[in-house]
């Protein structure tokens, strides 16, 4: 029986039954398989269990120990998995963090990840208490959090909310915190994906996403391709032959809905942009209005509404319904991060899922995301919270990260071999990022949703007709350009 | 001079008089901070600026309120609000009555129970579970139009996308507002139909009306103020009803199924103008605050 442990033997063997609140007190908690309830705890006392001598049970003090093991049920019963399931340990610094990788990985493989994390130095003194969370709530819930001033201490990051999240005082620099760590260890960390603001960085990767074209290898065939569109006019060519709508079955799913995310814009019109070998921003100004960016909706919206290639729902799918789309096979297309290959797998283990790089125009451009993790700046246990991090986005935890959800790990010192020699998948997602020309702009614009919100309703007002593509673009930004000022 | 028992039942009256207030005196506090103080707190922070963004917010008096009016969306907010309020409340109500009409009538009372419960079911099912399913029955894809097709009112290879149309998101916002708000109108209504008096309509018959003369003259002046509570009850719930219409549209597609609740949603955590989505929500507790009087007027009388 452990020391840190309480069952009904121990007590037996230990005559603990007086001591049980001062124990309580200690710190000390209650074995996983044998509570002990106020009920239990009379029937060891009719067994002959005593009390020390400096510690007489009064009727008094029995329902205070009753009561104190109620309450420390209750609350180990309401206690994240993790903490449960690992072994209680005195005086461990708690370190709460807020993340979206558990519904993606599994609680399993969340369990080795951490089981790897508490055989370091650093593990063996902190605790470790998760606080998992869809990616859609996500960014409401940390705001939330933030403002009842409870947000967590690590908190996982999209690099679109980062200068947002910066801007409001949820996130801490981690400049000086880096400066520590030496260059020889930064270094490794991979940029792309860095939300920086007013010359201070917030957040450090984990894992970096390429944005890829999934497609489904049997409908190619199928309908005679040997292979996906390599550029725009392979898309135009191949996609009024991949549509039928009398079978329901479309070339591409696309989302453009005007709900929280808003991601939309950013996977659908931003890689067509810098394929026009252009971008968002330019000397500190939103360049949306430019004639890439122009030309960019305009031949989306060709496919759209000229070509119908697309399926219906194009203005209401978010990320999910796309997935689902592509998952039942209603289209050829999907593009998608890396980050959605095992999820479109776990749905449909029967897809013949395959993965290339998304279709070039004049040029290769296109996005990049990954996930990525910052420190609030209201945790009263910053030292903790970095040394987990620092171990998380280190060669092993970034390596061990990777190894469980399949993507690119965000530090180059990380040994994924293993990941790339039996995913085939992986490999090409690691071919297409070395591509190079991967943007993540977001990471530098504040109010980072707000602002995919006002492109997002401006493209869909530029499909109603209600305005032309000239006008949704200047509209949209001026107003990006009035919410860079406000934060100049 | 007072006496001594003078002296005592004076005490005694005094006690007894303020004993009472003694008593509630907890309630009131609970209640107080519970309600009292998050509203003036809302009213607070409706007149200041970067509320929460800064630590030195500026005081802007009704200089929200005044921004929210002169927004070019607010007129199509208000006017989505009312349309969703009155479709949803009218639907509710001829729905309701229908089939509470229906169960009352003279039918086995184990099947009537049985029926009672299937229709009631829509009203147990969470928000998150009713979003969820009747996107997918309103997707392009979806059950909805491959019956339209199959009745061969829609072309299988042009489908209707109920939620993704500007002109049809608000509609079929309503039809699921509809489905899912049917069963507490049908049941208030079933147990006001039940307190009628039977002689009512036996001498109804006696006399010689028939079935909808007695529907009109006796049922419908019966349960009148029920109807009344009920429909103001559901009006003052659709205006600020929130999570049905964030979890299925969000607003969109063009703002057009954008309502109060999920404007003031958008200003405060989308935006971060909180001090803006405060005037938004106090503009809402204004609307209801007039409905909820109303309902208790007519509660009264």
């Amino acid at each position: 029986m452990k020391r840190n442990s309480i069952c009904a033997d121990d007590l037996r063997r230990n005559n603990y039954c007086g001591s049980l609140y001062t124990l309580m007190k200690e710190g000390v908690t209650m074995g996983k398989q044998e509570r002990i309830t106020c009920g239990s705890l009379y029937t060891l006392m009719k067994e002959g269990v005593t009390m020390g001598k400096q510690e007489r049970i009064t009727r008094r003090g029995f329902l205070v120990a009753g009561g104190a093991f109620l309450g420390a049920t209750a609350l180990s019963a309401s206690r994240p998995a993790s903490i449960l399931a690992a072994p209680a340990v005195l005086k461990k610094s708690k370190v709460q963090w807020i993340e979206y990788i558990t519904p993606e990985i599994s609680e399993a493989k969340m369990q080795d990840l951490l089981a790897a994390f508490y055989k370091t130095d650093a593990g063996k003194r902190i605790e470790i208490e998760r606080v998992p969370t869809p990616y859609g709530q996500m960014y409401d819930k940390i705001l939330t959090l933030h403002l009842a001033g409870q947000a967590p201490d690590i908190i996982l990051v999209d690099p679109a909310w980062g200068p947002g999240l910066a801007i409001q005082g949820v996130l801490d620099p981690l400049n000086s915190t880096l400066e520590k760590a030496g260059k020889e260890w930064t270094k490794n960390l991979i940029e792309s994906v860095t939300v920086r603001w007013k010359g201070a960085q917030y957040n450090v990767p984990l894992t970096i996403l390429p944005l890829c074209l999934l497609y489904n290898e049997r409908k190619l065939e199928e309908a005679g391709f040997s292979g996906p569109p390599k550029t725009w006019a392979d898309v135009e060519a191949m996609g009024p032959k991949l549509t039928d709508p009398t079978k329901n079955t479309y070339a591409f799913t696309a989302g453009m809905a005007a709900q929280s995310p808003y991601q939309g814009a950013e996977k659908e019109i931003f890689p067509l942009i810098y394929q026009g070998n252009d971008t968002i921003f330019k000397n500190g100004k939103c360049n949306l209005n430019s004639p890439a960016s122009v030309s960019a909706l305009k031949w989306w919206l060709k496919l759209v509404l000229d070509l119908k290639i697309m399926a219906p729902g194009v203005f209401t799918n978010r990320p999910q319904d796309k997935n689902e789309q592509f998952t039942s096979e209603l289209v050829a297309f999907n593009q998608q991060s890396l980050a959605h290959v095992k999820v479109s797998l776990a749905r449909n283990p029967k897809l013949k899922l395959g993965l290339a790089a998304i279709p070039e125009g004049k040029t290769y451009g296109s996005v990049v995301s990954g996930w990525t993790a910052g420190i609030s700046r209201t945790s009263k246990n910053k030292k903790a919270a970095w040394e987990f991090l620092q171990w998380l986005v280190g060669p092993e935890g970034s390596a061990k990260v990777s190894l469980a959800s399949g993507h690119l790990p965000g530090n180059t010192k990380a040994d994924v071999s293993e990941l790339l020699n039996t995913d085939w998948r992986v490999k090409a997602a690691a071919g297409i990022a070395s591509k190079g020309r991967l943007f993540a702009e977001m990471a530098s614009m504040p109010e980072g949703v707000n602002a995919y919100r006002i492109l997002v309703e401006q493209i869909q007002e530029a499909a109603n007709k209600k305005k032309s593509v000239e006008e949704a673009l200047e509209f949209a930004t001026a107003e990006w350009n009035k919410l860079l000022a406000k934060y100049a | 001079m007072m006496t001594i028992r003078e002296s005592l039942q004076r005490q005694h009256r005094v006690l007894a008089r303020h004993l009472p207030y003694v008593f509630i005196a907890p309630a009131v506090g609970t209640l107080a901070f519970l309600m009292l103080y998050p509203i003036a707190r809302v009213i607070y922070i409706s007149l200041w600026d970067n509320y929460f963004m800064t630590a030195t917010p500026g005081f802007v008096g009704l200089a929200n309120f005044r921004w929210i009016l002169g927004q070019e969306v607010f007129p199509l907010i208000v006017r989505n609000t009312i349309v969703f309020t009155t479709a949803s409340v009218a639907l509710h109500l001829v729905f309701g009555l229908t089939l509470a009409v229906s169960l009352s009538a003279h039918l086995n009372p184990r099947l009537r129970g049985m029926f009672r419960g299937i229709l009631i079911l829509p009203w147990m099912f969470t928000a998150v579970v009713v979003a969820l399913n009747w996107r997918l029955i309103l997707n392009a894809f979806g059950i909805f139009n491959a019956l339209l097709a199959q009745m061969g009112l829609m072309r299988l290879d042009a489908p209707l996308n109920w939620l993704g149309e500007p002109d049809l998101a608000l509609p079929g916002l309503i039809l699921i507002n509809f489905w899912r708000g049917y069963p507490f109108v049908m049941l208030m209504l079933l147990a006001a139909l039940q307190s009628i008096p039977a002689q009512l309509y036996e001498a109804a018959a006696v006399d010689g009306a028939g079935k909808w003369h007695q529907f009109w003259h006796i049922t419908i002046p019966s349960i009148k103020p029920v109807i009344a509570s009920v429909s103001l009850l559901d009006a003052i719930w659709n205006v600020r009803l929130f999570d049905l219409v964030f979890l299925t549209t969000g607003g969109g597609p063009l703002n057009s199924t954008h309502v109060m609740a999920t404007y003031t949603y958008q200003l405060g955590f989308e935006r971060f103008e909180f001090g803006k989505a405060s005037a938004m929500a106090v503009l809402m507790l204004v609307l209801t605050s007039l409905l909820t009087v109303f309902y208790f007027r007519h509660r009264d009388t």
